[in-house]
């Protein structure tokens, strides 16, 4: 395995959560799956999501980067903006080596809550994103229900996803479609929670099949007066493209962690 | 090709364990007539709509950041001097607004499961 190298833009988003001035974060007691929780109008924070990417046939490690500033508009309407980066460094079947940081890239993201998961009986949401890159286009729908029961947290996504992508030497566009559905659960106690979380992945691209894979894992997350952490490893279990069979580490990753810091000021 | 699986991958075993996890424990206290009761003991002019209102408000403006804390985890003393102030000044607060969430929240904290 090559060596590790921390990359320089992860310690600059560091920074910047570090300096960048008085906004409050709110915790997040899962990693991939996402609650119906809005922040109440006026308020604002900022999280960082860091994810790692590692473990397929050949030598393959990634990182996708975020940085998040997140405005509450009314007390069930909120507005996001992302800056996202991506870094992978991959050995082919061959020994050639490929390592590319690929174009920054913004999203834009609206939430709005229809139901409370604390008030009502089961807290609903709808929550759509739009990534720009260059020649590409990403458009998110999701749909989440929830439910906070005193200490216990129950969290279900359903998320359809496309992804539109022009190719000027070829001048076609090539479109992607994802179909995910995810689902969490986690107990708070104190400061800490601990659960897990599972999500399913289907990648259909120009119209076929490309990968479908099932990951499972725990989730830990902490809230300290001046920070908050959520940390979730997840591994690949199964290739729900070919019953029966070991993961698919051809198109797909064995693990996929995930931290998300908080930092209120 | 999918086998064993709901759409998305979803088990059945999964869905109907958290289903039952759900209905298992409680949240944020419903408005009946034995909390209002417990609430009118500080707050005799307190309706009940008032304090359903206040409770929804409570929700939506003090369950963004963290879970909506109830208002029996905590004395009502350590909600008045500590929590709320604090609190309704991160929330951005209106005076109407900190006045209907701290009646909820004081009227019902210090509340035993079963009114005496
Ligand atoms: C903008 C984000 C934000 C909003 C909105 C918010 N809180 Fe908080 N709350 C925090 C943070 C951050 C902490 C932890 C740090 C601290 O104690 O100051 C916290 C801690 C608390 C705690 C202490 C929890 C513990 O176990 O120590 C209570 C109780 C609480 N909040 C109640 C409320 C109430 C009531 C409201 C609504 C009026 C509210 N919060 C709205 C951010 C928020």
């Amino acid at each position: 395995m090559k060596p590790f190298r921390f990359p320089i833009p992860l310690l600059a988003s560091l920074l910047f959560l570090w300096v960048g001035g008085p906004l409050f974060a709110h915790e997040r007691r899962l990693g991939f799956v996402t609650e119906s929780r809005t922040l109440p109008k006026g308020t604002a924070e900022l999280e960082w999501h860091s994810t790692y990417r590692i473990g397929r046939q050949n030598y393959y490690s990634a990182f996708d980067e975020r940085i998040e500033a997140e405005f509450g508009l009314t007390d069930r309407f909120l507005m996001a903006f992302y800056l996202n980066g991506t870094w992978e460094h991959s050995l082919s079947a061959a020994g050639i080596e490929s390592k590319s940081m690929k174009a920054p890239s913004l999203s834009v993201e609206a939430k709005w809550k229809l139901a409370d998961s604390s008030a009502d009986a089961l807290g609903l949401a709808l929550y759509g994103e739009l990534t720009a890159k260059s020649h590409e286009v990403e458009l998110e729908g999701k749909l989440i229900l929830d439910k906070q029961a005193g200490p216990l947290l129950v969290a279900l996504n359903l998320v359809a996803e496309g992804e539109f992508a022009y190719r000027p030497a070829s001048a076609l566009w090539e479109t992607e479609a994802v179909l995910e559905g995810s689902l969490g659960a986690a107990w708070v106690k104190g400061a800490w929670g601990f659960g897990l979380e599972c999500r399913s992945s289907t990648v259909i691209a120009s119209g076929s099949l490309e990968k479908s894979t099932l990951a499972a894992g725990p989730v830990v997350s902490v809230n300290a007066p001046r920070f908050w952490l959520t940390l979730t490893p997840l591994l690949q279990i199964a290739d729900l493209a070919k019953a029966g069979a070991a993961p698919n580490l051809t198109d797909a990753q064995r693990l996929e962690a995930r931290l998300i810091l908080g930092i209120p000021f | 090709m999918v086998r064993r699986v709901l759409p998305f991958g979803l088990r059945p075993s999964g869905l109907g364990l958290g289903a039952l996890l759900l209905v298992s424990c409680a949240g944020l206290p419903r408005i009946d007539d034995d909390q209002w009761a417990w609430a009118r003991r500080r707050d005799p002019d307190l309706t009940r709509e008032a304090l359903d209102g206040a409770r929804s408000l409570y929700a939506q403006k003090c369950g963004g950041c963290h879970r909506p804390h109830a208002p029996a985890e905590y004395s009502s003393q350590a909600w008045e001097s500590r929590y709320l102030p604090e609190m309704a000044r991160r929330a951005k607060l209106s005076p109407e607004e900190r006045e209907s969430i701290s009646r909820f929240v004081l009227g019902l904290s210090g509340k035993p499961p079963r009114a005496p």
